[in-house]
C-alpha cells in the first residue's frame, strides 16, 4: 500500500473495486465510482424515485469488503480527554520530576505561564498473563487486559475539544462530515431493522463538544445518522405519539392510512418507494415495543444488574448504558457510542480522574466480561478513548490541586473483541508520556483500523460528494497491524 | 487481488450500450477501463507521476501519449496501439513494470474499448472539459418530426433528443396534477381548493398562464426560491463548530435573498451584491446586506484565516461557477483544467478580506416592522429578559452555594477512602451533578439557568434586536471604504495546501481555462479586487455563470438538473445530454436581463414541463433510460422538509404569512438540545406558525422533522436534497406533537368551514389536503372512521416544549387543544392520516 501523507488533503484516488459478492447494491456501489461520476451511490435512494418499482433497502444487512469477526461496535468515548500517564501508560520517571518546571519550557499558549510536571497520583500494577500495566483507577478493567489491546501511540491534530472531538468522530476538524458510525452503517447496513442501526448515548450533565454533529450523517443520506437515546423515559423522541393516544387509536389510524394510500400506488412510477413508506408506519409502530424492550435493563437478572453496578449511584449511569449497549448489539444493532463526561481534568487529576474511574471501571469491565460469557465479544469491537490525551504537566495556578492540560501528541486508547489481538501493547510514548514516539499512529489510522476490523476497506468505502468520491480516511490512514 | 471486471460491469455495459452510442466509449472508459488503469497503471502514470511523460488518466491523455513513444493508442485499432503491445509483453519492458501482466480479460476489455473508439474529434457531447468553458452562443433549434408538440424551443431541444432515441414524451398531466405541481414548484405549498376549482372549471392554456403569473407575483415565491438559494450558500443562524455561537443578525441576509427573488432582481446584480455589494454605491443598503454571503462559513474553535479563505473560494466556485475549485488547493485538479495556481489566484481576490458585524439601519424594504419605535421596544423587552435571567442565576447560585459551606462526600456518601474530594472550584457543579444536597428539580433548574446564560448556541446578545448586520471589508481600508489600501497581502501558492509550504507568489487572477476563451480586463485597475472578481463572474461573457444558474432553475422544476451534479460542471460530474438546451436557456437568461422569472415562464410554458409522470411506454423506456435523463416523463417528487411543514400549516389554516424578521424557535423536546449548550425558548404560537424558512437554523441542532426528511447539511453548500424513506420519518410526521396539534387545528377549521355533517367534513378535509373529493372507497371508509366510536381518549397533554416551566421564565401561553368533543377527535385523527398520506407529500 502506498504511504499516505497525513498533513493535508488526500492526493490519491483509489479505485473502488467490486465488493466481495456483487449484489444489486454492490453493483450500485461500483457505479458510484464509474459512470460519468453521477451521484450513483445516491442513485440507490433515488432509483425508486426515478426508475423501477423497487427500491434497494439502504439499511439491509450486507457483507463488507472482507470477512471479519466484528459485526458490531461499541465505542466508549471519554469526553474531555483522559490522561495516558494516569491510566494505561505508567511513567515512573514523571513522579521524580513532580513539581519541577517543564524542561522544554512548555507553556500555555494563552497565558505563557510555565507548566509544572505532575507525578501520577495513581499506582500501577501488572495484570493478566500479558502483564499489561493498568493504574488503580481501573481495578475491574485490570482483570480484562488479556482481552485488550492498549494503544499508547495515537496522536491527533487538535488540542481544542470540539475540533478534536469532530476529528475523532468524523476524521475532519470541522463539522459536516459523516461519523464513524454512519460510515459503518453505510457500509454494512443493519441486522435488525426494528431498532436504529446506529445508537448514541450522549453526554449527560454539562458540557459536550459539538453535540449531534458528532453523530451526524454529514453528506451521507440522513438514514445513516446516529439516533440519540435517553437512558430513562421514552428512549427516542417521538417514538410514542403524544400522551393520550391509545394503541387502538394508532392502529385505527394506520389502517385508515393504508386504505387511503393504496389506490395511489396504482401505476405510480415510485410504487416501491411509496410501498416502503407505508411499511414504515408499521415498523415505527412495532418499534414502540421493540426499542423499550431492547433497553429494558430491569429484565436482566439481579446478578447481571449488580455486575454492571446498577445498584450503586456512582456506577448506575454508565452501568445502565453499558448494559443497554450489550442488549442492543445482541439484537443486531451495528454501532453504539457511549459518552462518559468529565475527563477534562485541568485541575485535581487525583480527585477527578479517580471519580471517573469509580463511575466507569466496573460497568465497562462488566460489559467486556458479559459479552465474553455470551460469546459476543468476538463479534463485538469495543473501543475506549477520548478526543486527545493530557500533558505530563499542570498549570502552576492549579498547583494546589494539580491537573493536566490538553495534549494532541499522545493519548490513551484500548480495544477489545471483534478480532482485536488481546494482551497487546502498541507503541510507546517518551519517558514522561508527553509524545508518542514509537510506532506512532494518527487517528486516521485508527479509523482505517476500525473499518478494517468491521470488514470494510477504508479505500473502497466511498461516497460521491463535492465533485469526488470521499472516504472516512480522506486524509489517509493505515491499519494498526500490531493489534489486528 | 486481480479481480477482473465482473458481473457489475457486465450488467452496466448492457444498460450503457442501449443508452446511445454517442457516449458509449466514454461511459465504457469510466466503467471498465479507468478502474483497471487506476489499479494497475496510475501509480506511475497519473498526472502527478507521469513516468516517461505518459498519463493514462483520461482518453485524451492516452491519445496524446507519452514523451517517448507518442500516442499510446490508435483510436479504432487496438492491434496498432503501443499500449496493448506493452500490456501483452510484446514490447519490452512489459507493463505494468515489474509486476505480473494483466489478466487476458482485462487486456481484451481495453482492446475492445480502443477498437470502438472514434477519433478524438467525435468526443461525446458534453464530456471533457471543453463545453462549459466554451463561449456561450444560442444553439440552432433542431427540427423535429412531431412539430405539433413543440410550444417553445425547450420542447424542440428535448424532443429532438427523444426522437433520436426512438422515444416519445408522456401525455400531458391532468389539470389537477399540473396546478398542484406548478403551485408547489413556485410557492412551496398546495393550491387552495378554491384555486383548484377555478382552474379545473377552465383548464385552458390562458388560465394556466394566468395561474403562473399569479404565483410568480405571490410573495411566497421568494420564500420558496430563496430557500433553494439559502441551501447553496450554506445559510445558518449559527457559526457552527463546537461552541456554535449565533450569528444573531444574519437573518437580514436571509430576508435579502427572499426579497431579491420576489423582486426578480437581475442575477448579475445579485451576484455582485453578494461578493462586493458594499463597493457599489448604486446598490445602497441592499448591496451591503448581500455581503452576508461572505459571512456564512463554519467557524471552528480554532478559526483561522485559512478556514475563511478556503470557505470563500470553495463556495464561490461551486455556487456561481459550478466548479470544485477546492480540489485544486493541494494539487492540480484531477479532472478539470484548474491548476493549483488558479486556486490561489482566486484566493488572492479575497486576500485581505475580513468579516464581522457593523451597524446598518433597517431599510424601507425590510420587514416585518419598519417602525424604529417597535424595534426599540423589542430591544428593551429583550434586555429586561436577559437581566431577569442574570438576576435569577445570581440569586439561585448564591443560595445553592450556601449549602456547600460544609465539606461533603462527593460519592453519594459511600465510604471510599480515595473517593472524597475536597471542595474545589467546580464543587457546586459536581455536587449538583451527583445529586448531593440537591433535589432533582433544583438540579434541573440550575442547569437551565446555566444554559440560559451561556452564549453557546443560544441567543443572549443584548443587541439582538438592534439594526446590525454581518458584513465584510478589506482589513487595510476598514469597514465602508470603497478603495483598497495599496498594499494587499501577498498570496502564495501553498504546496499541497500546506500553509507552511509557500511556493510562488500570485496576483489575483481568473481561472485560466475561462480566461483563454473569455479575456476580461477590469476597466478600473485601481478597483478593489473583490469587485473585479464579482464583475468577472457576473459578466455576460463568463461562460459558466449563466449556464450554472439556469441548470439550477431547471433542477428545481424537474427534480434533477440537466447537469445532475449541479455544482460540478466538471469532468467528474454527470455532464449533460443537453448542452444545447442549457446554452439556449443561458443565452435567453442573459438576454432577458438575467431575469430568473423569465426563465421560469419559459420552462413552465413548455410541454416538457407539462408532461404526466406516467408514460404508457414506461416499461420499455425504463430499460433504455432508467434515470429519465431524456425527460420522457415528469419526475414524481417528494416534497422537501420545509414544504411538508409549510403545507401542514397551510391546510390547518394556522400559517402565519408574515414575511421576514428574526428567526423563530420551534418547540423542541428538551433532551434533544445539546445539554450544557444549546438552549432556546420556544417562540409564541403565532411566531411558530410561520414558514419554515424563518425557523432558527442552528448548525449543532436541527429539528428532527427537518433532519429526517433530508434537510440541508447546514455546514457547507448544499446543491441538492437527498430523498430517503426511513422509519424515523414516521416519528416526525405521525407521532410528533406539532403534527397532532396541527391536525386538531385543521379539524377545527373544517368544522368552522363545513359544519358538523360528517359527509361535508370529509369532503372539506380531502379538498384542503389533496384538492380533490374523496373517491367512493375513501368516502365510505372515511365516514365509517368518523362515525364509529372509539374508546374515549384523555385530553391531549401539553407537549414537553422546552423548559418553559422554570420559575420566572414563563413562556408564551401554551396552546391548549381545541375543546375536546369526541367527533372532533375523530376528525383530528382523520386529518392526521391525510397529512401522512403519500399523496400529501409526493408531487406528481
Amino acid at each position: 500500500m502506498k504511504s499516505l501523507n497525513h498533513e493535508y488533503c488526500g492526493r490519491f484516488e483509489v479505485p473502488d473495486r467490486p465488493l466481495g459478492e456483487l449484489g444489486r447494491r454492490d453493483f450500485l456501489y461500483r457505479l458510484g465510482r464509474g459512470v460519468g461520476g453521477v451521484a450513483l451511490s445516491s442513485m440507490l435512494f433515488r432509483e425508486g424515485l426515478l426508475g423501477g418499482e423497487t427500491t434497494g433497502n439502504p439499511l439491509a444487512a450486507r457483507k463488507g469488503h472482507r470477512p471479519a469477526r466484528a459485526r458490531s461496535c461499541i465505542f466508549l468515548f471519554m469526553a474531555g480527554g483522559p490522561s495516558q500517564m494516569d491510566t494505561f501508560d505508567p511513567k515512573p520517571l514523571l513522579n521524580k520530576y513532580h513539581g519541577t518546571p517543564a524542561f522544554d519550557g512548555a507553556q500555555l499558549r494563552t497565558s505563557g505561564r510555565k507548566l509544572l510536571y505532575v507525578g501520577s497520583p495513581f499506582r500501577f500494577g501488572k495484570f493478566g498473563q500479558s502483564g499489561i500495566e493498568v493504574s488503580d483507577m481501573f481495578p475491574h478493567l485490570a482483570t480484562c487486559v488479556d482481552d485488550m489491546a492498549v494503544v499508547r501511540s495515537i496522536h491527533t491534530d487538535s488540542d481544542a475539544h470540539s475540533l478534536a472531538t469532530f476529528l475523532m468522530n468524523t476524521g475532519e476538524a470541522l463539522p459536516g462530515s459523516p461519523s464513524l458510525g454512519s460510515w459503518t452503517v453505510y457500509g454494512l447496513g443493519t441486522e435488525n431493522e426494528n431498532l436504529p442501526a446506529f445508537v448514541v448515548f450522549p453526554i449527560s450533565g454539562t458540557g459536550g463538544f459539538g453535540g449531534p454533529q458528532n453523530w451526524s450523517n454529514g453528506y451521507l443520506p440522513a438514514i445513516y445518522q446516529g439516533t440519540p437515546l435517553k437512558s430513562e423515559g421514552v428512549p427516542i423522541v417521538d417514538l410514542q405519539p403524544p400522551a393520550g393516544t391509545t394503541a387502538e387509536q394508532q392502529e385505527a389510524n394506520i389502517q385508515l392510512l393504508n386504505h387511503f394510500n393504496r389506490p395511489y400506488l396504482e401505476g405510480h412510477p415510485l410504487k416501491g418507494d411509496l410501498w416502503a413508506r407505508m411499511k414504515n408506519y408499521e415498523l415505527a409502530f412495532r418499534m414502540q415495543m421493540t426499542v423499550p424492550e431492547a433497553l429494558d435493563v430491569d429484565r436482566e437478572p439481579p446478578a447481571i444488574r449488580e455486575m454492571y453496578g446498577l445498584d450503586n449511584k456512582t456506577t448506575e449511569l454508565m452501568g445502565r448504558r453499558c448494559l443497554m449497549a450489550r442488549r442492543l448489539v445482541e439484537r443486531g444493532v451495528r454501532f453504539v457510542q457511549i459518552y462518559s463526561r468529565g475527563w477534562d481534568s485541568h485541575q485535581d487529576i487525583a480527585g477527578q480522574h479517580r471519580l471517573r474511574g469509580l463511575e466507569t471501571d466496573k460497568p465497562m469491565a462488566a460489559l467486556l466480561k458479559d459479552l465474553k460469557q455470551r460469546g459476543l465479544l468476538d463479534q463485538t469491537l469495543v473501543a475506549w478513548g477520548g478526543e486527545f490525551g493530557r500533558t505530563p504537566q499542570s498549570l502552576p495556578l492549579n498547583w494546589k490541586e494539580p491537573g493536566r492540560e490538553h495534549n494532541k501528541t499522545a493519548m490513551p486508547m484500548w480495544f477489545a473483541g471483534g478480532g482485536v489481538k488481546g494482551g497487546t501493547v502498541v507503541g510507546a510514548t517518551d519517558e514522561l508520556g508527553e509524545k508518542a514516539v514509537e510506532n506512532r499512529y494518527h487517528l486516521h489510522d485508527l479509523h482505517a483500523t476500525f473499518l478494517h476490523l468491521m470488514g470494510l476497506d477504508d479505500m473502497r468505502l466511498t461516497y460521491y460528494h463535492a465533485g469526488r468520491f470521499k472516504r472516512l480516511t480522506d486524509l489517509g490512514g493505515k491499519i494498526i497491524k500490531e493489534m489486528v | 487481488m486481480l479481480r477482473p471486471i465482473s458481473i457489475g460491469v457486465a450488467l452496466f455495459a448492457g444498460l450503457a450500450a442501449s443508452a446511445g452510442a454517442a457516449e458509449d466509449t466514454a461511459v465504457r472508459f469510466r466503467t471498465q477501463i479507468e478502474p483497471i488503469l487506476k489499479t494497475r497503471c496510475l501509480s506511475c502514470h497519473d498526472t502527478r507521476t507521469h513516468n516517461s511523460g505518459l498519463v493514462l488518466e483520461t482518453p485524451e491523455a492516452i491519445l496524446r501519449g507519452g514523451a517517448l513513444n507518442g500516442p499510446a493508442v490508435v483510436a479504432g485499432d487496438s492491434e496498432a496501439s503501443p499500449l496493448i503491445h506493452y500490456l501483452r509483453g510484446e514490447k519490452q519492458p512489459a507493463m505494468p513494470l515489474g509486476e505480473p501482466l494483466l489478466p487476458e480479460e482485462e487486456i481484451s476489455l481495453i482492446a475492445a474499448w480502443i477498437d470502438q473508439m472514434a477519433p478524438p474529434a467525435d468526443a461525446p457531447r458534453s464530456e471533457g472539459a471543453a463545453w462549459p468553458f466554451a463561449e456561450l452562443k444560442p444553439p440552432v433549434i433542431p427540427a423535429v418530426r412531431d412539430r405539433q408538440w413543440v410550444r417553445n424551443p425547450i420542447d424542440a431541444l428535448v424532443l429532438a433528443e427523444l426522437e433520436k432515441q426512438g422515444m416519445e414524451p408522456a401525455p400531458p398531466a391532468s389539470g389537477r396534477s399540473l396546478l398542484r405541481r406548478v403551485t408547489f414548484d413556485l410557492i412551496g405549498m398546495p393550491p387552495t381548493p378554491e384555486a383548484m376549482a377555478r382552474f379545473l372549471r377552465n383548464p385552458s392554456d390562458d388560465a394556466y398562464q394566468q395561474e403562473v403569473e399569479t404565483l410568480l407575483r405571490n410573495p411566497h415565491y421568494g420564500e420558496r426560491w430563496g430557500r433553494h438559494w439559502l441551501d447553496l450558500v450554506r445559510y445558518a443562524d449559527t457559526e457552527g463548530g463546537g461552541p456554535d455561537y449565533p450569528r444573531p443578525h444574519i437573518w437580514r441576509y436571509r430576508d435579502y435573498v427572499i426579497r431579491a427573488f420576489n423582486q426578480d432582481r437581475a442575477y448579475d446584480r445579485f451576484v455582485k451584491e453578494q461578493l462586493a455589494g458594499d463597493l457599489y454605491a448604486v446598490y445602497g443598503a441592499e448591496g451591503k446586506l448581500g455581503l452576508g454571503f461572505l459571512n456564512l462559513g463554519v467557524v471552528g474553535e480554532d478559526a483561522g484565516r485559512q478556514n475563511l479563505l478556503v470557505d470563500l473560494v470553495t463556495t464561490t466556485g461551486s455556487v456561481f461557477l459550478g466548479l470544485t475549485l477546492e480540489c485544486a488547493r493541494c494539487h492540480d485538479h484531477k479532472y478539470d483544467p484548474i491548476p493549483a495556481r488558479d486556486y490561489f489566484r482566486t484566493e488572492a481576490f479575497f486576500s485581505s478580506l475580513t468579516v464581522g458585524e457593523a451597524d446598518l439601519p433597517f431599510t424601507q424594504y425590510e420587514g416585518p416592522s419598519l417602525d424604529p419605535e417597535d424595534w426599540k421596544q423589542r430591544t428593551e423587552a429583550w434586555q429586561r429578559e436577559l437581566d431577569q435571567r442574570k438576576e435569577l442565576r445570581e440569586k439561585t447560585t448564591a443560595e445553592f452555594l450556601k449549602r456547600l459551606e460544609k465539606p461533603f462526600h462527593l460519592v453519594g456518601g459511600q465510604d471510599l477512602k480515595d473517593g472524597v474530594a475536597p471542595l474545589g472550584d467546580g464543587a457546586l457543579k459536581t455536587a449538583l451533578s451527583r445529586g448531593v444536597l440537591f433535589t432533582r428539580e433544583e438540579r434541573d433548574l440550575y442547569r437551565l439557568i446555566e444554559r440560559q446564560n451561556t452564549s453557546y448556541g443560544n441567543v443572549s446578545h443584548r443587541d439582538y434586536f438592534k439594526p446590525r448586520v454581518h458584513t465584510a471589508w478589506e482589513i487595510q481600508s476598514g469597514y465602508g471604504a470603497r478603495r483598497p489600501h495599496p498594499a494587499m497581502p501577498t498570496t502564495y501558492v501553498l504546496q499541497g495546501g500546506n500553509p507552511k509550504a509557500r511556493g510562488e507568489a500570485v496576483q489575483p487572477g481568473f481561472l485560466s481555462a475561462v480566461e483563454e476563451r473569455f479575456p476580461f480586463k477590469s476597466e478600473n485597475p485601481r478597483q478593489n479586487p473583490r469587485q473585479t472578481l464579482a464583475e468577472w463572474i457576473a459578466h455576460p461573457g463568463n461562460p459558466l455563470t449563466a449556464r450554472v444558474m439556469v441548470n439550477r432553475i431547471w433542477q428545481h422544476h424537474f427534480g434533477e438538473g440537466l447537469v445532475r451534479t449541479a455544482s460540478d460542471f466538471g469532468r467528474n460530474g454527470s455532464g449533460t445530454l443537453h448542452p444545447e438546451l442549457i446554452d439556449f436557456l443561458a443565452s435567453y437568461f442573459v438576454r432577458n436581463r438575467w431575469s430568473v422569472k423569465a426563465v421560469h415562464r419559459l420552462i413552465l410554458q413548455s410541454n416538457v414541463y407539462r408532461q404526466s409522470i406516467r408514460n404508457p411506454r414506461a416499461g420499455e423506456y425504463r430499460s433504455l433510460d432508467p434515470d429519465n435523463r431524456y425527460f420522457w416523463r415528469s419526475n414524481p417528487l417528494r416534497l422537501e422538509a420545509e414544504a411538508i411543514r409549510d403545507s401542514i400549516l397551510a391546510v390547518s389554516g394556522e400559517l402565519n404569512a408574515t414575511i421576514g424578521g428574526p428567526g423563530f424557535f420551534p418547540r423542541v423536546e428538551e433532551d434533544l438540545l445539546w445539554e450544557g449548550g444549546t438552549w432556546w425558548k420556544p417562540s409564541s404560537r403565532e411566531e411558530r406558525s410561520r414558514r419554515t424558512v424563518y425557523m432558527w437554523q442552528g448548525r449543532s441542532f436541527q429539528l428532527p422533522m427537518m433532519n429526517v426528511f433530508d434537510g440541508a447539511n447546514l455546514n457547507e453548500s448544499c446543491w441538492r436534497r437527498e430523498v430517503t424513506t426511513v422509519a424515523p420519518q414516521v416519528f416526525a410526521l405521525f407521532n410528533n406533537p406539532f403534527v397532532h396539534e396541527q391536525s386538531r387545528r385543521m379539524a377545527g377549521r373544517i368544522v368552522r368551514e363545513a359544519g358538523s355533517a360528517p359527509e361535508a367534513q370529509l369532503k372539506r378535509a380531502f379538498q384542503l389536503a389533496l384538492q380533490r373529493d374523496p373517491m367512493p372507497g375513501e368516502r365510505s371508509r372515511g365516514l365509517d372512521f368518523l362515525t364509529r366510536p372509539l374508546t374515549a381518549r384523555q385530553p391531549p397533554l401539553e407537549l414537553a416544549g422546552g423548559p418553559a416551566t422554570a420559575p420566572g421564565l414563563a413562556s408564551d401561553a401554551s396552546p391548549r387543544p381545541a375543546p375536546s368533543d369526541g367527533d372532533q377527535d375523530r376528525l383530528a385523527d382523520l386529518c392526521l392520516v391525510l397529512l401522512n398520506m403519500n399523496e400529501f407529500i409526493f408531487l406528481e
